[in-house]
């Protein structure tokens, strides 16, 4: 059991599980944190962030990082705010055909020229932001349409919404892709041994392509659904979510060095920090502790992980057995 | 019938009478959202607006957003969830906060807004706004340099604006009344409007920038930081520049706003020409005093907006310990 729980791939939910119960306790009989309530919040802030780590995270998987998720998510708002005020279908389609061309660009600029994404995507990320205010006139826009806004955020079967059902959805077809197909496993061969992938056939190249493509188009889908609820967009980006994405990404056991982590384990990560936002807003923690906490649960996950400390721990294991054998 | 009218009547009136009894604002649970709970105006807003609401007996909890739109309208969500008897916001996006409003409203939860202006039209979706009139503050400190340019015997000048963020809210606000005030007189030019985001690292920057830009043709005459954390930036970049500061001809004209210490100190130093009026004590005490009396019964106007006086070395005195927080 334990030894299940250690795995790389149950570490994502066991830590989910943890924060559940240590929320749990901490509210004790007042119900304020297992509710349905504090369930429709958590899943909504799991909406707002989670599409985001997926894509941020299949990029570090295969040991890049998607710095232009930031500017993509903001830019798509704006697009689909100016365009699909009478034809929201038209707006949201539109913006992400932009996050999906704007990904195939930056992953053939980085294939093909062979060059770093965190410094290509840097360029994204200025470009995006730099449309978006010129878009916008530097201004927020409103969005008039607030029917399709209070529809996204309407609550289906109690705890989930519109936004928060396509986010799921996205993910239960990743994790199916990872599941069934080769895909998942090259990916993580991509971000092992890039060159021993190469040598056993996978198409190096057109992955990292469609996976920068397919992180475009998660920013976009995000932003998109993101300013439709709000009713609003903002050049700058509606909500702050590249520190959220990479935690939530880190804590879904995906490693910056490549290799490791599955789309479930993503969603565990993303949904981890939406259970300690949101439950600590339930229990009344001042806005201060949900910082703090959140920063201790990634650097106790960060130190777990550490390979050296790993190595230590299975050598203290070995001598606590032989120990207990003597 | 009408036996059973009157009946009914004295009885709702009863029912009103009683409820109007009970409905005092002791014990009631109010969720007080915030933007930035570190930043020292917030922090003043809300440390005045707890302790007096905690002083008529409500319950606030206090939530942070960190200008973070989507966490704010989560915020919302969650209070109506957990039944507060009202939500009092200092909103960071007047536009993202409308559809969290509707459902407040459809909820039945009144909504006081507190310090950051309402979107226009969306009168019917909360109880009251406290604040002051942005635009009237602009207007003031437009009129406050024209004066300062007028008593340095300057007809006119170069006027730049380094100001907070633009994107909506408070910041356009203030620009567009400063122009109104400028129409005073055609020869005070607004040459340059900079977008600081109320950051005193990016005013200091932008002040420098500007500098240079100008100095062929003359320097400005007059830089308008909208917020005194700036206009102390500016100040600071002045003196690195060597730039003399002060109303008369060759020298520049710093005004601010806000009634920051930081402001008070440069009015009564010389190097700031004046500020304006939006103080947090003020505007935490009266908000909640409005949520005590939503509670017991009075009706409160839509716009509660408070004066704005500005402030120059001549009555620096007065509001030197509102001022200072």
């Amino acid at each position: 059991m334990w030894r299940y729980l250690d795995g790389p791939h149950a570490r994502p939910f066991a830590v989910l599980a943890a924060c559940i119960m240590l929320l749990a306790l901490v509210d004790g009989d007042n119900g304020r944190f297992l509710s349905a309530a504090t369930a429709y919040s958590t899943l909504q802030t799991f909406a707002t962030i989670s599409l985001v780590t997926l894509g941020l995270g299949l990029t570090m998987m295969i040991r890049e990082f998607d710095l232009s998720v930031v500017g993509m998510y903001g830019m798509a708002g704006c697009i689909a705010v100016l365009t699909g005020t009478h034809y929201p279908w038209f707006g949201l389609w539109f913006a992400l055909a932009v996050g999906l061309i704007a990904g195939i660009v930056q992953g053939f600029i980085i294939v093909r020229l062979h060059l770093a994404s965190v410094g290509v995507t840097l360029g994204g990320l200025l470009v995006f932001i730099g449309i978006a205010f010129v878009l916008t006139e530097s201004r927020s826009l409103p969005y008039d349409n607030l029917g399709v806004a209070l529809l996204l955020n309407e609550r289906v079967g109690g705890i989930f919404s519109i936004r928060g059902i396509v986010a799921l959805v996205f993910f239960a077809g990743a994790a199916a892709i990872f599941a069934w197909t080769r895909l998942g496993r090259d990916i993580i061969a991509i971000g092992s041994d890039r060159r021993a992938a190469m040598t056993t056939g996978v198409k190096v190249d057109t992955l990292i392509i469609g996976i920068f493509a397919f992180s475009g188009l998660c920013a976009a889908l995000s932003g998109v659904l993101l300013s439709y609820s709000l009713a609003s967009a903002s050049p700058a980006g509606l909500s702050d979510v590249i520190a959220p994405a990479a935690a939530g990404a880190i804590l879904g056991g995906v490693s910056l060095g490549g290799g490791s982590g599955r789309p479930l384990g993503i969603a565990a990560g993303a949904l981890t920090l939406a259970v300690l936002r949101s439950g600590l807003n339930a229990v009344g923690a001042p806005p201060f502790v949900n910082d703090i906490t959140m920063g201790a649960v990634l650097l106790t996950v960060a130190v777990l992980d550490g390979p050296y400390l790993a190595r230590r721990l299975i050598e203290a294991r070995r001598w606590a057995r032989r120990a207990l054998g003597a | 019938m009408r036996l059973a009218v009157a009946l009914i009547t004295a009885l709702s009136l009863s029912f009103l009478i009683v409820g109007g009894a009970d409905a005092n604002p002791k014990g009631k649970k109010i969720a007080y959202l915030t933007t930035s709970p570190t930043h020292p105006f917030i922090a003043t807003l809300t440390k005045t607006f707890v302790a007096r609401a905690q002083g008529f007996g409500m319950e606030v909890s206090t939530f942070g957003s960190q200008f973070d739109a989507a966490l704010q309208a989560q915020q919302v969500d969650d209070a109506i969830a957990r039944k507060f008897d009202m939500i009092a916001i200092v909103s960071g996006s007047e536009q993202a906060i409308v559809p969290a409003l509707i459902r407040a409203k459809q909820a039945g939860v009144p909504v006081i807004l507190i310090n950051s202006p309402p979107r226009d039209g969306s009168e019917e979706l909360y109880l009251s706004f406290v604040g002051e009139d942005h635009v009237q503050l602009g207007r003031i400190t437009g009129e406050a340099v024209l004066k300062a340019l007028k008593d340095g015997g300057r007809d006119g000048g170069k006027i730049a604006l380094i100001t907070g963020s633009l994107q909506e809210g408070v910041g356009p606000r203030r620009v567009a009344g400063f122009r109104e005030a400028m129409k005073a007189n055609p020869k005070a030019q607004i040459v340059a409007v900079e977008d600081a985001k109320w950051a005193t690292d990016a005013s200091e920057r932008i002040a420098g920038q500007l500098f240079a830009r100008f100095a062929a043709q003359g320097g400005l005459d007059a830089i308008y930081g909208m917020a005194d954390n700036q206009s102390a930036a500016i100040v600071q970049a002045a003196k690195a520049a060597g730039i003399p500061l002060g109303i008369e001809k060759g020298k520049l004209i710093v005004v601010g706003s806000n009634c920051l210490k930081q402001g008070i100190a440069g009015i009564k130093a010389g190097e700031q020409y004046s500020t304006g009026t939006q103080i947090p004590t003020r505007t935490g005490l009266k908000a909640a005093e409005m949520v005590a009396d939503h509670f017991n019964g009075k009706k409160l106007p839509k716009k509660e907006i408070l004066p704005v006086e500005t402030i120059t070395k001549a009555n620096v005195a007065k509001w030197e310990e509102a001022c200072t927080f």
